[in-house]
């Protein structure tokens, strides 16, 4: 395959995504009854997979489209009502849709007939389901004999490039022949001589007549892809020759007075249905790294201005204020570009929200649950990072609402429930973060049974007085697990704790709330983005170093009498009756001439995770500000106890420390003897 | 008489090189035959160099004699509206 086409192609799996993402959520909403414009979305989406699937020749793909395409047209049309047994041949099928284009897509084929039972089954519902004999797939987009056929007259005239586009004039005349009876006459005046000739610009043009029952818009469709390639005009053909208006056959025809006719051009284009055509505004896709590398440049761009404005601070100019508005207005313009920046790779959750009815379903019927899920907020726009690090950790919150939090039906029934338990997903923007909640309306927290388990397992002392928010929290800890068989939905050998672990990267908090009888309720803070963070800058002797706030509890400054030295364990600061281990930055980092007493320094208590507390010992507090991350994995290699870098504004680079690392790399770590947990 | 033989793939991709071997077989005579039972396949853009082809060699006076055809070629051209087109090349 020749550059060109592959490009095609990968255009055409993104366009396959996209039409997928749509469908997903809508079919989703199937089974709460189908309105016309749903089914008339998911059909344009597997019409325009299957119109593309053909131009590359995936032959599975598209006589199994053409099957769905099938069961929907019938859908549509009210030949058939969608029952139970249809919504789940439906919901198969758009999963087999999925299936066959990431088949074509890794050219790795699914097993020989693996799609055949499944168009059986759409067959068998469209014979069950419709009140007289359903028709034949070929016959399914044939017209229904009870309506009146019209001629229409189509002048398709292609523009010279639109072979080069992958577009196939022959698939739109084949699609256009299932509508009806078609009379075609090609002009060949266009094509040149052997010499002349370009091989891959497109010469001909045609007048077809088609007489039909199938509404303008059907007619259209099949040119959807085309009408900025092409002169295209679709008029009623009677009705001119007749000299009348023509009649306007649905609500879906032309708003404006006169006959029903529509002319398609590349300049400019109408067409016959506003509903069917949502207007937006004009996007281009552009390749994701490429906005990486302009989000990194204003990144540089930041601490430059930021460098800029420390040194002129630091030359002491007297007269400053012309330059101070300058530097000002430098400051404005650099925080607007970088919001504007990050505005382009954020995203609305929707892309994971919408994932999640569909693992309900699946786990709902997989343990004979009923389930349905509510979202709101889906709109809310979050950075694309934290969205694809977002899927896992949400996915296991869902599958663990259904399997551990809603009751299965009967047991509902006995509380006066409705059967069908609710799970809902929510999101919103509260104070420069994103918060994200899964709710369900199920058993709630079994706290006897959190608490026993954890004594059992020696993770609280047997005479340790907890508040229901511990007991709750208890479940974040590693290895805890009240299910006692391995499940096959929640129990795949990861736990709370690596939900917690995977927010926690994301520089997000999660936390539950939980009522017996009633619900539990994850909330999940996150950063709108990973690029920028806020810090605390810490002075450890000449260097320093960034603490993100969300893992700050708090600072102070110790009485010498409260450290305490633990043999072979290190030091630890007696804190409000507990004792916090401490962390030497100087000595983990092998800093010269910092400060050793933590009685004449700083001690920064941080939130290090499953490990809880440490106490960071620093020289001084520098300050707090945003900083630009930089990867220290891309740019270098991992170091553990490091999340990265930034540079600040006096030019300096600082390390930003990643709590959880240093915990590990500590001397405290069970089993540790040593005093100096250094990270090189 | 040699006989021009058509792949079974005629696509945007074949059409480059269909082009040189109608270019060669047109300069050979005025008169081309074309074996089409092969082709599995064929889109507009081949279609329009089999036209392309038929004009260049009426100009000398040849003319396309179309000995087999596949049933994807035959419908091809009923498609587009060149069903009179391919019956002339095959009396």
């Amino acid at each position: 395959m020749d550059g060109r086409l592959s490009q095609f192609l990968q255009t055409y799996f993104e366009e396959c995504r996209d039409s997928l993402s749509v469908c997903e959520p809508l079919v989703a909403t199937l089974g709460e009854g189908a309105d016309q414009e749903t089914i008339n979305t998911i059909f344009r989406c597997i019409h325009s997979i299957k119109g593309g699937g053909a131009a590359f020749g995936f032959e599975r793909l598209v006589a199994f489209c053409h099957g769905l395409e099938t069961a929907l047209e019938a859908l549509r049309s009210h030949r058939v009502v969608l029952d139970r047994a249809g919504y789940s041949v439906l919901v198969r099928s758009f999963d087999m849709v999925a299936d066959l284009v990431a088949a074509a897509q890794t050219g790795v084929d699914l097993a020989a007939g693996a799609e055949a039972g499944l168009a059986r089954d759409l067959q068998a519902w469209l014979l069950a389901a419709a009140p007289t004999a359903p028709p034949s797939p070929c016959q399914a987009l044939t017209p229904s004999p009870a309506e009146e056929p019209v001629t229409w007259r189509i002048q398709f005239a292609p523009e010279s490039n639109l072979l080069r586009k992958a577009n196939e004039p022959l698939l739109l005349i084949r699609e256009l022949s299932r509508l009806g009876q078609v009379h075609i006459i090609a002009d060949t005046g266009r094509v040149p001589d052997l010499d002349s000739i370009d091989p891959e610009a497109a010469y001909l043009a045609w007048d077809i007549d088609l007489t039909t029952t199938a509404p303008l818009n059907d007619i259209l469709e099949v040119f959807e892809f085309v009408t900025d390639d092409c002169r295209l005009t679709v008029a009623q053909r009677d009705a001119a020759a007749n000299g009348l208006p023509a009649r306007l056959s649905d609500d879906t025809a032309p708003t404006a007075a006169g006959p029903e006719s529509v002319a398609i051009t590349s300049n400019g284009s109408s067409r016959a249905s506003a509903s069917a055509v949502p207007t937006s505004a004009p996007t281009i896709r552009v390749d994701l790294d490429k906005v990486d590398r302009l989000a990194n440049m204003v990144g540089e761009i930041v601490i430059a201005q930021s460098m800029l404005a420390q040194r002129f601070a630091e030359l002491g100019v007297r007269d400053r204020t012309e330059i101070n508005h300058g530097l000002e207005q430098l400051a404005q313009y650099t925080r607007d570009l970088q919001d504007s920046v990050m505005a382009i790779r954020a995203q609305p959750v929707k892309s994971v929200f919408q994932r999640m009815p569909r693992i309900v379903r699946d786990v709902a019927a997989l343990l004979g649950k009923e389930a349905r899920v509510v979202t709101t907020g889906e709109q809310t726009e979050i950075d694309k990072t934290v969205i694809e690090q977002l899927a896992d950790p949400l996915t296991h919150l869902v599958r663990n609402a259904v399997d551990h939090g809603l009751e299965p039906p009967d047991e509902r029934d006995r509380l006066g429930k409705p059967r069908e338990g609710t799970i809902s997903l929510s999101a919103d923007h509260r104070g420069g973060r994103i918060v994200i909640e899964i709710a369900d309306d199920g058993r709630g927290i079994n706290r006897p049974r959190v608490l026993e388990k954890a004594r059992n397992l020696g993770l609280i002392a047997e005479d340790h007085a907890l508040t229901d928010a511990d007991i709750d929290a208890l479940i974040f800890l590693p290895g805890f697990s009240t299910n006692e068989l391995v499940s096959e939905i929640s129990g795949r050998g990861v736990g709370m704790d690596v939900v917690k672990r995977n927010i926690q990267a994301l520089g997000g908090r999660i936390s539950v709330t939980s009522t017996a009888g009633e619900g539990s309720r994850f909330s999940l803070s996150l950063p709108l983005t990973l690029a920028v963070l806020d810090g605390l800058v810490v002075a450890v002797g000449a260097e320093s170093y960034i603490i993100p706030i969300q893992v700050i509890v708090e600072s102070l400054r110790p009485r010498a009498t409260d450290v305490h030295r633990v043999v072979g364990r290190g030091d630890v600061l007696a804190l409000r009756g507990s004792y916090v281990p401490l962390v030497y930055l100087h000595r983990v980092f092998e800093v010269e001439g910092a400060v050793s007493d933590p009685s004449k320094g700083i001690v920064v208590i941080i939130d290090a995770e499953d490990r809880g507390q440490i106490g960071l010992v620093v020289d001084d507090l520098l300050g707090q500000q945003q900083v630009v991350v930089k990867s220290l994995e891309a740019n270098y290699e991992p170091v553990q106890g490091i999340g990265g870098a930034t540079i600040l504004g006096s030019g300096q680079v600082a390390l930003i420390l990643d709590a959880a690392g240093l915990a590990t790399s500590s001397p405290h770590r069970p089993g540790s003897d040593s005093q100096g947990g250094r990270i090189r | 008489m040699s006989v021009t033989v058509l792949p079974p793939r005629l696509d945007l991709a074949a059409a480059q090189p269909v082009l040189c071997a109608l270019k060669a077989a047109a300069a050979d005579a005025p008169v081309t035959h074309l074996d089409a039972s092969a082709v599995d396949s064929i889109g507009t853009a081949c279609i329009q160099l089999l036209l392309a082809l038929d004009s260049s060699l009426s100009a000398r006076g040849g003319r396309i004699y179309l000995d087999a055809s596949s049933p994807a070629f035959t419908e091809a051209f009923q498609l587009l509206g060149l069903q009179s087109i391919h019956d002339r090349w095959q009396a």
